[in-house]
């Protein structure tokens, strides 16, 4: 039984290292500018942290988003010892928050076509109404409606596939 | 250009879309901070949906195996095998004296390793509570080993030992000890490259021993602080430990509300982490919230569930407790049958675990039931018997002559539930400096 469980932990930490290793080298080398070759050894630590902990954790995701933040915030601490840091990367919550939504809207804009991508990104990102997009596309803002409602639908269905 | 360009042309300028004139809104922008400003801003929610797994696609290909010594997979098999060979040794040195266990590293260093250190803080937990005074001595034998680590394992065992002292002395009565461990704790996971998580659970640490000299703000405020750090990583058994001492406090200074809304907020995460135990002592809190608020239904839903929790998990005396509680609403709801029977049951079953005291205080509630419903043969015979059990217990003589005068009252039926209540604040505060004195 014991083993078991054990055997569990040990695929939690496979299977987070393989889905959000490439999503901590981003925060890494993106949010921290963190050089290159000290990237690697700072997610080491995370994951060695996280075995450690895995039993109290409840989202693994979220834990080690915040656990890189943490990591990069003490490299730059120990590299420039005195100096004080950045406000944007003290605040732990924006990293994370800000991370977690940016990685949610990029995986679910990736299952979407092109053409809704494009349009949901001018609609809801850049906040432009139907007539200025109709206007970029050369169509009529009520085709863009019907666009927006139907991309928004499909959006909803690649929502409800992932949870 | 003199007019700054709209919201959409900065777009499509920004996308080399046709516009009219480019070089003028490149003119433009050199010039005015504001549209350069809105252009960033711009740029920045333009990649807000494609830059993270534009990152990862183009690394992807070239995504190198990482070197042997950041091997994550490799390290977690590295800590299995660790892990497993402290068992083994850990099995050999249960044979032993603990006096004898440096000697036994000494003889074999092989052994010094964080995975026994981790082992040793395990058997630490298991102690700490039943036999504080040996779980230090595990505690010292876990420092020995931390000693031979290297960094960083050396500070987070140094840590993980000085959190456990803090415990182990807070049990011990120690507070002023326990914490400046919990402090030292803090400052070596503050060597960490990300310790934030640990500090996180040292502050918490500290928190539970001002909770106990009831320090509550002092408390409250490293609690808060425990708050801020832990939940950053979400949702975690820490924070829900953070969450639920914080509420205590609050119960404690009256802000029943606020209590009763943070130990809802734990619940489900509880249920997600399958701790029954803390799960079952919620509800248990919950039940006294909904009865302060006035709310006996709500309440002996969550009584009952806190005692099927203890019950399941066959912790008797939190059982009994819960169905002592159980027995507390089912009188304010006026269901005083059950109520009595329940009572009854709790007091046979706290002495039988030899637990006198609480069954003296389950016996008063049973006094004063007993008066309410006039019958006073059956009270005096109750009453008798209260002397004998909080003697048992420990009390002071003060209390003794305080339970004595009741049973006199009693058995002159002269006595009032006010007065079983009277006398029960009495020897709940035991306070040797304050003579009993009857109530005028």
């Amino acid at each position: 039984m014991l083993k078991d469980f054990d055997a569990a932990l040990t695929d939690r930490v496979a299977d987070s290292y393989e889905a959000y290793y490439d999503l901590l080298r981003f925060i890494a080398r993106r949010r921290f500018r963190i050089p290159a070759p000290d990237i690697q050894p700072l997610i080491h630590d995370v994951f060695v942290s996280f075995m450690r902990h895995e039993k109290v954790i409840g989202e693994d995701r979220r834990w080690l988003i915040a656990a890189i933040g943490n990591a990069c915030r003490n490299y730059w601490r120990n590299i420039r010892p005195g100096q004080q840091l950045d406000n944007e990367l003290l605040d732990p919550r924006t990293p994370v928050d800000e991370v977690l939504a940016r990685h949610d809207v990029a995986l679910l804009f990736a299952k979407l076509p092109v053409a809704c991508r494009s349009i949901l990104r001018l609609r809801y990102v850049e906040g432009l109404n139907p007539r200025e997009i109709a206007a970029r596309y050369g169509t009529s803002p009520g085709y863009i409606r019907l666009k927006v409602h139907r991309c928004l639908a499909a959006a909803r269905r690649a929502l409800g596939e992932r949870s | 250009m003199s007019e700054h360009p709209d919201r959409t042309t900065l777009a499509k300028y920004l996308e080399g879309e046709p516009v009219d004139d480019r070089l003028a809104i490149a003119t433009h922008l050199a010039d005015c901070a504001d549209c350069q400003n809105e252009l960033d801003a711009l740029e920045a929610t333009f990649r807000l949906h494609d830059n993270v797994l534009d990152f990862i696609e183009s690394r992807r290909s070239d995504r190198e195996r990482p070197l042997e010594q950041f091997d994550i997979l490799a390290t977690r098999q590295r800590m299995g095998a660790e892990a497993a060979r402290a068992e083994s040794f850990f099995g050999d040195l249960m044979r032993l004296p603990i006096e004898e266990w440096p000697s036994a590293f000494e003889a074999n260093p092989q052994h010094c390793t964080e995975g026994m250190v981790l082992r040793l803080l395990t058997e630490v937990e298991l102690e700490v509570k039943r036999r504080p005074q040996h779980a230090l001595l595990l505690i010292n034998v876990a420092e020995t080993v931390t000693g031979s680590l290297d960094i960083p394992a050396i500070h987070v065992c140094a840590g993980d030992c000085w959190k456990q002292r803090a415990n182990a002395l807070r049990h011990l009565g120690r507070y002023a000890e326990s914490l400046e461990a919990a402090d030292l704790a803090a400052a070596f996971y503050r060597l960490l490259p990300l310790g934030d998580f640990e500090i996180g659970q040292a502050l918490y640490t500290r928190a539970i021993t001002l909770f106990k000299m009831t320090h509550y703000e002092e408390a409250l405020s490293a609690l808060q602080s425990a708050k801020e750090l832990l939940r950053e990583f979400g949702d975690t058994m820490p924070l829900a430990k953070t969450l639920i001492l914080e509420a205590c406090v609050r119960f404690e200074q009256g802000e029943i509300d606020w209590a009763e809304k943070t130990w809802l907020e734990v619940v489900p995460m509880l249920k997600r982490f399958d701790d029954r135990i803390e799960l079952a002592r919620v509800r248990a809190n919950l039940a006294e919230c909904s009865l302060k608020r006035g709310r006996p239904a709500s309440a002996l839903a969550q009584a009952q569930a806190a005692a099927t929790g203890f019950a399941e998990l066959q912790m008797d005396a939190e059982r009994i407790r819960s169905e002592w509680m159980v027995a507390a609403i089912l009188r304010a709801l006026g269901e005083h049958d059950r109520a009595l029977e329940l009572l009854y049951s709790a007091s046979a079953s706290f002495r039988a675990l030899g637990m006198t005291s609480d069954a003296g205080f389950v016996n008063l509630d049973i006094t004063e039931e007993l008066l309410r419903r006039n019958e006073w043969s059956e009270a005096a015979n109750i009453a008798r018997e209260l002397a004998g059990l909080f003697t048992a217990a420990g009390v002071t003589l003060a209390s003794v002559t305080a339970l004595s005068y009741l049973r006199t009252a009693v058995e002159g039926e002269r006595a009032t539930p006010a007065l079983v209540r009277y006398v029960r604040d009495y020897v709940a505060a035991d306070d040797p400096a304050r003579a009993f004195s009857a109530p005028s």
